[in-house]
């Protein structure tokens, strides 16, 4: 055989069908990823129109888009518009009987819960509520990268834990809280949105990180 | 249909037929190196996945995924990992090819890790996967005449290498690798 054609054919191998397994991982690595991208570009974009919320009632229900979207409306007589401190009240949210990986404690009124296994998005009414999406939203996900050197200055509580404040962004509010298991919870709110450190902290420190839960790798 | 849902979907099913050619085409590219060539694959398609909403109402997944894979291999400050390529004064010592099926394959492979990443990508591009001179430079980000180049040097090496004798003939689309 001298034909170069033959021989490269040859020399390319014949590699088996991919394995489930290997399916999953490159699917795995491929969201992992994604994630990651979203995370910059969500930082990078300003919200357009704050939502307005206001302190009322849980009303959870799911709305549609599938079972991994949950919603928390406003009670039933009670008023959205004129709130008296936008974009700060929380209200507890109800998780269910299947929380998902990453579940939030809180959150706004009348806000949207979406996410998988490596990231929790909470979005505003009129934004699309895909977790594909960060721009606009409240995003907390594990990041399996190393803190470096965290603003010591800067830290805050969360929960029973220690969080630094992230200020390299021009359009967003991030805090860290590194785990126990060297991962870093990450999360970030949209300076449009109007909260202060210390509100972010405790929406923060509301999240449960269920076993589910995935550490994204940069 | 949820987005992720769906990309999950069209990205998996690709993973599924497809992933076997991209391997054939990095272990070319890799001159045989199994583990490069699937470091590889592992980062082109997790290039596409991130795009994939973009690549499937443009150039289409495969051509993405063969781009990542070239320009990966030819540019190592992309590449997720460190590998020094070590030029040689001479050719290596490649037994001639034989007419062994897995002879002539270990012949090839060392032949082709005598030639450059850039040169022997140009050859794989044109005399494998077919691809005409201008597809090639576009591939490659480079001028007609750099391919025309290329190919011609890494062909009189693979000759010199594996059979004076060594023929061409216009390999088949590049679809059906």
């Amino acid at each position: 055989m001298t034909d170069l054609t033959d021989l490269l054919d040859s020399a390319a191998g014949q590699p088996a069908a991919p394995t489930p397994d290997v399916v999953d991982a490159d699917l795995r690595r491929g969201r992992r990823a994604l994630l990651h991208r979203r995370w910059a570009r969500g930082s990078a974009v300003a919200l357009a129109g704050a939502a307005t919320v206001a302190a009322l009632a849980i009303v959870p229900g799911y709305v549609g888009g599938g079972e991994d979207v949950q919603v928390v409306t406003p009670a039933a007589g009670q008023q959205q518009d004129d709130p008296p401190n936008p974009g700060v009240d929380l209200v507890a949210f109800d998780a269910g009987e299947t929380p998902k990986p990453l579940s939030p404690g809180e959150i706004p009124t009348g806000w949207t819960v979406s996410g998988n296994e490596f990231a929790l998005v909470v979005s505003p009414p009129g934004l699309d509520t895909s977790p594909d999406d960060f721009v606009g939203k409240l995003v907390v996900y594990l990041d399996s990268a190393g803190n470096g050197a965290l603003p010591k200055a800067d830290s805050i509580p969360v929960g029973d834990r220690t969080g630094y404040l992230i200020r390299d962004d021009a359009s967003a509010l991030q805090v860290w809280v590194p785990q126990d298991d060297g991962t870093t919870l990450r999360a970030q709110a949209p300076l449009d949105l109007g909260w202060d450190a210390g509100t972010l902290g405790r929406f923060l420190g509301g999240v449960t990180v269920g076993e589910g839960a995935t550490a994204s790798v940069g | 249909m949820d987005s992720t849902a769906s990309r999950d979907e069209q990205f998996q099913a690709f993973v599924v037929a497809r992933r076997p050619a991209l391997v054939r085409l990095a272990t070319l590219l890799a001159a045989g190196d199994a583990h490069l060539a699937e470091d590889l694959v592992q980062t082109a398609l997790t290039r596409l996945y991130v795009a994939w909403r973009r690549v499937a109402h443009d150039q289409g997944p495969e051509a993405y995924a063969r781009r990542i894979l070239v320009n990966t291999v030819i540019d190592e400050r992309r590449r997720p990992w460190r590998r020094t390529e070590t030029s040689r004064a001479e050719l290596p010592d490649v037994p001639a090819v034989t007419g062994s099926t897995s002879e002539d394959r270990d012949a090839v492979r060392t032949a082709l890790a005598a030639l450059g990443p850039r040169m022997r990508a140009a050859v794989v591009l044109r005399h494998w996967l077919g691809y005409d001179v201008a597809e090639c430079a576009h591939l490659l980000d480079c001028s007609e005449g750099t391919v025309k180049s290329q190919t011609a040097r890494g062909l009189d090496r693979l000759r010199e290498l594996l059979s004076d004798d060594l023929t061409l003939t216009d390999a088949t689309s590049g679809s059906t690798r």
